[in-house]
């Protein structure tokens, strides 16, 4: 493919240089480093708080919290990270459209496929990285906290919420090539992060489909076998094939 | 024989609300520089745009050195050096490093990149600035930037779409001197609506108007064939009664006032005659039945922008 290697240095470089690189990596680590602290500390801040100014709740702590508490509290930080995503992603060629670099790259010969490919694998990279981090950071801390890591579900876990955000970032910078414009290729993002939300909301449909990452993510956490597993992983592998494909076609023909 | 550099055949370009370019045949042969003119709205961008391969023209065909254009014309791509009309690069960029960017696409060695990128930011004036990073450069400075990336990989054809617009006198003059340069080795298409750079620089002219290449000829021919003389009557007092006479006189064809900023009680009147003999005597004495001071009356070569507003104007009435 035509341009794609050095496309993908140029990404490279700009992700370094622009520190989205490390300011990315660093909220990465905070999901990994916060989560087996928070599941430590958040029981032990609330048995500290006096009976009287519970408002009536009665805590009840029946166990210690443990590696599983931990992992239960990664997976709902991480779902925050699309966030990130669609932020980091939106504006990557709409943003470049706008500010009339694109006909100065595309006129040299860089095929538009090249051009687009480099644009979603840029952060599909990063976040490969921050998931790398995150984890490591995570089990690091958890098995200091808790003594103690599940590894084979730890690393499936792992790779679920890394394919998930794969997800979000294809639909993302799809849309900043389709709709010309960083504030639909957010809404876009943030849309089908929502989505993904409400469709999780109903496990039983969601397991069919790409928003069946999020179940059965849950599912690990709290040790349910995993049913389903090849329908969710094939459907989200084909959405974001099918994504690419739809905006490789949409940029071949649009006017720059 | 080699294909023309451009040819393009009864193009066509529709957009949803208005049709910019309504069967141009344009053919582009050999070396040198082209000069590319239009009023604003002429569809000189459009053009341009199509011949990059930017736009799918929606009729007509259009062949870029021998090979039909479109979005992934690859391998003419490395014959042709493009600059927009307001070069755009990422701020974070320093200029050596977009030139190294550009090198990279366009498949050139380490060697033959760093030889390159030495040689052409001589040549655009930017080596000083070179490792300054591209967020901070002026208008001007991203003007020649752009053109020191089309120069890379050493083109065939240039497409430039008003290369000296952002520039300051002294830059205008270094890099017209760098297109004519250019012009000798390579086939040069330049937009620009400066006439007089156009009349410096090119051999050739093309005038677009509202869609449609209404001139396209040699520049000498060009002026040659619209050689009409024209005299200069500079003259001050209330020409009220001298202009209607003038547009009475036999031996005018018309006349039109030129701005003068550094004398303003002064007026110039432009007059293209057709019968020269005649109105060398007749104006001065014009001018005395008149009761106007003359203060200067002399003869003067039609410049392209003259030639340019006649063509213009004749299309107008034309139409």
């Amino acid at each position: 493919m035509s341009g794609l290697g050095v496309l993908l240095r140029k990404e490279a470089l700009e992700w370094i240089r622009t520190r989205r690189l490390l300011v990315s990596l660093v909220l990465f680590l905070l999901v990994g480093l916060g989560s087996p602290l928070a599941a430590k500390g958040i029981p032990a801040m609330l048995a500290y708080i006096p009976h009287d100014q519970m408002g009536g709740v009665e805590l009840l702590l029946t166990r210690e919290p443990g590696m599983r508490d931990a992992m239960a509290q990664y997976l709902k930080n991480f779902n925050m990270l699309p966030l990130l995503v669609v932020l980091s992603s939106m504006g990557t060629i709409a943003g470049e459209r706008a500010r009339e670099i694109l006909p100065l790259v595309l006129s040299k010969p860089v095929s538009r496929r090249a051009y687009l490919l480099s644009k979603i694998l840029a952060p599909v990279a990063v976040q490969a990285a921050g998931t790398l981090v995150a984890a490591l950071g995570m089990a690091v801390y958890t098995t200091a906290l808790f003594g103690e890591i599940w590894l084979p579900g730890y690393a499936a876990l792992n790779g679920l919420l890394f394919l998930n955000l794969v997800l979000f970032a294809t639909c993302t910078v799809a849309a900043s090539a389709c709709l010309k414009s960083t504030g639909g290729a957010a809404a876009v993002g943030l849309g089908a992060w929502f989505l993904s939300m409400v469709l999780g909301g109903l496990p039983s449909f969601a397991r069919y489909t790409p928003a069946g990452l999020g179940v059965l993510a849950a599912d690990l956490v709290v040790g349910r076998p995993l049913e389903h597993v090849g329908w969710c992983l094939a459907s989200t592998v084909l959405l974001v094939v099918a994504v690419f494909a739809w905006a490789d076609r949409v940029l071949r023909r649009q006017e720059i | 024989m080699a294909p023309p550099v451009l040819d393009v055949r009864s193009l066509v370009h529709r957009f949803p609300d208005v049709e910019v370019l309504k069967g141009v045949d344009l053919c582009v042969e050999g070396h040198g520089v082209y000069g590319f003119l239009g009023v604003n709205g002429a569809g000189k961008t459009t053009l341009l745009r199509i011949l990059n391969g930017f736009l799918i023209q929606t009729g007509g065909t259009v062949k870029v050195l021998g090979e039909d254009v479109g979005p992934e014309m690859m391998h003419v791509r490395r014959r042709i050096g493009y600059l927009p009309q307001s070069p755009a690069f990422h701020g974070w960029m320093t200029g050596e490093e977009v030139l190294r960017f550009t090198g990279d696409l366009l498949g050139l060695t380490r060697v033959e990149t760093r030889q390159q990128t030495g040689d052409v930011l001589a040549r655009t004036g930017l080596a000083s600035a070179a490792r300054r990073r591209v967020g901070g450069y002026s208008g001007g400075m991203r003007q020649r930037l752009g053109l020191a990336q089309a120069l890379l990989g050493r083109p065939d054809l240039y497409l430039l779409d008003e290369p000296v617009s952002a520039l300051d006198p002294v830059g205008r003059q270094e890099v017209l001197d760098l297109v004519t340069d250019l012009g000798r080795q390579a086939t040069v298409f330049m937009s620009s609506h400066v006439l007089g750079d156009v009349e410096r620089l090119a051999d050739h002219v093309t005038i677009l108007h509202e869609g449609r290449v209404i001139v396209r000829e040699a520049t000498r021919a060009l002026r040659a064939r619209f050689l009409r003389p024209i005299y200069d009557v500079v003259v001050s007092g209330d020409t009220s009664s001298f202009e209607k006479d003038l547009n009475e006189s036999n031996g005018v064809g018309s006349w039109r006032v030129v701005e003068t900023h550094d004398a303003p009680a002064l007026k110039t009147l432009r007059v293209h005659v057709n019968d020269e003999g005649r109105a060398r005597v007749a104006l001065p004495g014009l001018v005395a039945v008149h009761g106007l001071a003359l203060h200067r009356f002399g003869s003067t070569a039609p410049s392209l922008e003259e030639v340019f507003l006649r063509v213009i104007g004749s299309q107008g009435d034309a139409s």
